[in-house]
Formats: structure tokens, C-alpha cells, sequence
């Protein structure tokens, strides 16, 4: 599974034209580092596109879909995403996630261990993610976690999603 | 006590959207909403909705879904879709008539692709959405694990085939002569071979007077020159500075292999840098008397050989007799 990340991680910053890192000589968390040293961005910022990026990767996106029936459905239910890896793999260590409310009725997504590697991708992801649903929110990240206002939840159309990859539309 | 309990149809439906409602005789009374997807248009009876799972077909399902024990599984098979069964069962609910629930069981994945299923068609008791996930995370995971050990076999073949190579010329070295020679040593293999052992005369020089840049291009074209003088499925191979060994499949007659050999060392003399002299001495040794074993002893012979020619003058062929207790083969000519 972990040549699996690092393989993730190798084709975005392909994508992302990151040239000369040497994908695969070196740790994930160094081979982002390195590249956000030569992009001139700050390492966190790179992994919110990383996140996104996820998004957009056909056999990702599915999976996601899977995850709620629409933008507040899956927010609500992000807490259950480490359980869904550790469905499919028990050698990639997920923090837990937690949900709140706050009074001005913002959903506030924690990550267990406050890392900032998962706050900066996850908030990448859920970007993605609202836009795909068609949503509009306004997504904020600091040191407590991401804070999430969802102002119109169908803003626009949602990308369709069929359960089964080789259903033939209607 | 028994606690009774009256649900409405739409309760029901919700609880239970693949529920079927029977009369006694099989008349279909109403059914939930995923259920409805699957019953044909104008069907009447459970047996225009379902056959038997299992042996042949009666035509009776209705026999048994009556004989089902309440406890157990009861499967039936879509007859429409026949590689769908469903699996459910069936309650007597005490108003007359049976109730009937199912499920897509392992045929999942088929049904929803089949009848355009949406989440909105399970109970959100049921783990169907978890299980499509599950199947598409194993099924991604494991494109990528064979695209993995896609590189790595490729990756592998590539550094055998090197570890096989003489980078200098292209032909197989030392290890790769040795694998080759193993392979036609092999008694499933049949037939013998003649193992040539060539070694240039008078290189020293090309290499002290023209440099060692002179001495790389005149061994290329030696290796040109072997590969030129031997059939697609011989080996040819570089074991060492100037020394070359050739493994030519086949049987040989001494005529045919002196004929070969001094062929090839009219060959290397053409391209003999000017004034070099060079020419080459060649010892050979047939397979026969040899096992899988016994590639050093056969290199040492061909070596022997190869040493006769040396001192006998440069610039020919000798070959080495054959072992004790080996009768001579009939001689025909080189195929």
C-alpha cells in the first residue's frame, strides 16, 4: 500500500510538472517538500492540491462518491473515512477525524493529532468534493482544523454518479 | 405476551423495499419499490417474477416458497435475469396470504448495474453502498498491483538479459555462455552441440600500438564476424579479453567444423587493422560424453584443443578427440 501513496504522490507531481524530484528515491513527506521548495509554495499548500488532485482521479472519485449522497451527507459523515481505509488496508495509518458544530453553525472538521499533513489534504479533498456535488462553501483551515460553511448546497449541477461504474444510463 | 404490530405500506416500504406480498396461490398482492424494478410489466403471479435457483424447473415456486422452513434461506432465481438469484425469506404474517423479503446477495453488483439501482433503493440497514466500495477499492488496488509486477517482471527480464550481455559487443558473456551451455547439455534438449573456443592471435599489439579504443572496435568486429558465421539459434560469447566460445547446435563431422572454423578465421584476418597480423586459433570439442555438469570440464577440453592449435602455429583449427567409451557418431554434414 505504500508503494501505492508513493505512487499517488509521484504522478501528481508529474502532472503538477515538478521536474527533477527524484520520485521514488525518497520518503513521501520529503519528496513533497522537495517539491514545494522548487515550486516556491509552501509544502501545506502543495498538499491541498495533492487532495484535490486525489478528486480527480477517475477510480478516487468513485470511491468518494460512494461516501454520501451529497456535499453535507459526506461531510457528515468524514468521521467515517478511517474506517473505510482500514476496510480496504490495515498497513495505512489514518488519523481519526472528528465532526462538530459551532454556535454560528459551522461544521468544524479535527483531526485527531492535529496533524497539518492531514488538515492540508483533507481540506484539498473537500474543495474537490463541493465542487463536484455542485456546492457552495466556504472552506477555511487553521491550526484548530478546517472550518466548513456550506452556503448553497445546490449551487450548481453535481457531477453524476452511477453505483455501478458499467451501468448504461437509462 | 406477544406484541403485534401494524405497519402501513409506506412504512413498509421503507423498512423493506424489496419485500413481495403473496396470496396463498401465488397472486402477487403488492411489492416494495425496489422490488418493483425487478417484476416484469404485467406479471400476476411469483412465478412470472422467479423460477428455482436450483435442479430443474417445476414451474412451481410457489410449492416452494409454501414448504420453505421459516428459519432457513430461500433462494430464487430471476426469470428474466437468469444469472441473478435473490435470497430472502418468507413470513407468514397471520392475515392470510405470505410476506416475503429479499436480497441481491453476491448478485449485487449485477443488479445494480442491470436495473440502475441508487442508494436510494436499499434500506440503509443494508451494506450494499459498502460492498460496491469495497469491490471497486479491491478492483483498483489490484489493477495497480498488477501494473506493479507488470514493471517489476519487465524490470527483471531486462537485468537478466544484461547480466547475460558483454556490454562491449552486444554477445553473451561468461554467465550467459554458461546458462546456454547448461541449456544444450540438458539431455531433453536432444540433440549435441560442437563448443568452440577461439582465441585472436597476435591482439596484444592493437591494443599497445593503436590504442585501447582500436583493440574495443577490432573485438565488435570480431563478435560481427561470429555472429555472421552462425545460424540464428547458436550462441555466440565473449569470455574474457580476446576470447570468444561458440556453442553450434547440430552434429558435426570434423570436415564440417575445420570447414566452419577456418572460415571464420579467414573472416577475422579481412579485418585485421593494417600490419597487425591478426588471426585467431580455434580448439573444439563435441557434447557428446558430456552432462549438464560438466561445463567446466568441456571448457577446459575445448581450452586444451585451443592450445594445440597455438602451438602448432596460430591460426587453426584443432579438435579435441573424443571421450573413452563414446563411439564416434556417423558423420553427416552440418544441417
Amino acid at each position: 500500500m505504500h508503494d501505492l501513496v508513493n505512487r499517488a504522490i509521484e504522478k501528481f507531481l508529474q502532472e503538477e510538472s515538478v521536474p527533477g524530484v527524484e520520485a521514488g528515491l525518497l520518503p513521501p513527506a520529503l519528496m513533497l517538500q522537495a517539491a514545494a521548495d522548487q515550486l516556491g509554495k509552501p509544502p501545506d499548500e502543495l498538499i491541498e492540491d495533492l487532495g484535490a488532485w486525489l478528486v480527480r482521479q477517475d477510480e478516487i472519485w468513485r470511491l468518494l462518491r460512494f461516501c454520501g449522497s451529497d456535499f453535507l451527507d459526506f461531510l457528515l459523515r468524514l468521521d467515517e473515512l478511517p474506517e473505510r481505509i482500514r476496510l480496504i488496508t490495515d498497513d495505512v495509518e489514518v488519523p481519526e477525524i472528528a465532526l462538530s458544530r459551532s454556535a454560528d453553525g459551522l461544521v468544524w472538521v479535527t483531526i485527531s493529532d492535529g496533524s497539518p499533513v492531514w488538515t492540508a489534504l483533507l481540506s484539498g479533498l473537500l474543495r474537490a468534493m463541493a465542487d463536484d456535488y455542485g456546492t457552495l462553501c466556504v472552506i477555511t483551515r487553521s491550526a484548530d482544523g478546517i472550518a466548513i460553511d456550506v452556503s448553497d448546497a445546490a449551487f450548481a449541477e453535481a457531477r453524476t454518479f452511477r453505483l455501478s461504474a458499467r451501468a448504461v444510463p437509462a | 405476551m406477544t406484541r403485534a404490530l401494524t405497519l402501513g405500506q409506506a412504512a413498509l416500504d421503507r423498512l423493506m423495499p424489496m419485500h413481495l406480498c403473496l396470496a396463498e396461490n401465488g397472486v402477487i398482492h403488492f411489492a416494495g419499490p425496489t422490488m418493483q424494478k425487478l417484476v416484469p410489466p404485467g406479471a400476476q403471479v411469483v412465478e412470472d417474477i422467479f423460477v428455482e435457483a436450483k435442479g430443474t424447473e417445476t414451474g412451481c415456486v410457489m410449492t416452494q416458497i409454501r414448504a420453505a422452513d421459516p428459519a432457513r434461506r430461500l433462494s430464487l432465481r430471476l426469470r428474466h435475469h437468469r444469472q441473478m438469484v435473490l435470497r430472502g425469506h418468507v413470513v407468514a404474517p397471520g392475515f392470510g396470504g405470505l410476506l416475503l423479503n429479499f436480497g441481491f446477495g453476491v448478485s449485487l453488483s449485477d443488479a445494480v448495474a442491470t436495473f440502475g439501482l441508487t442508494e436510494n433503493d436499499f434500506a440503509p440497514t443494508e451494506l450494499a453502498l459498502e460492498l460496491m466500495f469495497l469491490q471497486e477499492a479491491n478492483r483498483a488496488i489490484q489493477g495497480e498491483l498488477a501494473r506493479f509486477n507488470r514493471h517489476l517482471m519487465l524490470a527483471r527480464q531486462d537485468a537478466e538479459r544484461e547480466a547475460h550481455t558483454d556490454p562491449l559487443t552486444g554477445i553473451l558473456n561468461r554467465r550467459g555462455l554458461l546458462a546456454a551451455m547448461r541449456g544444450a547439455l540438458d539431455s531433453r534438449s536432444g540433440q549435441g552441440f560442437a563448443l568452440v573456443h577461439l582465441d585472436l592471435d597476435n591482439f596484444k599489439p592493437v591494443n599497445d600500438r593503436l590504442g585501447h579504443g582500436a583493440g574495443d572496435r577490432l573485438l565488435f568486429d570480431v563478435a560481427r564476424v561470429l555472429g555472421r558465421a552462425v545460424r540464428a539459434h547458436d550462441h555466440v560469447a565473449r569470455i574474457g579479453g580476446d576470447e570468444f566460445v561458440l556453442i553450434l547446435g547440430g552434429s558435426w563431422t570434423c570436415q564440417a567444423l575445420t570447414a566452419i572454423g577456418t572460415r571464420i578465421i579467414r573472416g577475422i584476418e579481412e579485418i585485421s587493422p593494417e600490419g597487425c597480423g591478426i588471426s585467431a586459433s580455434l580448439g573444439i570439442v563435441l557434447s557428446a560424453g558430456y552432462g549438464p555438469d560438466d561445463t567446466d570440464r568441456m571448457l577446459h577440453d575445448a581450452d586444451v584443443a585451443l592450445y594445440r592449435s597455438k602451438r602448432a602455429g596460430k591460426g587453426r583449427v584443432s579438435i579435441a578427440p573424443l571421450p573413452l567409451g563414446c563411439t564416434p557418431r556417423p558423420l553427416p554434414g552440418p544441417q
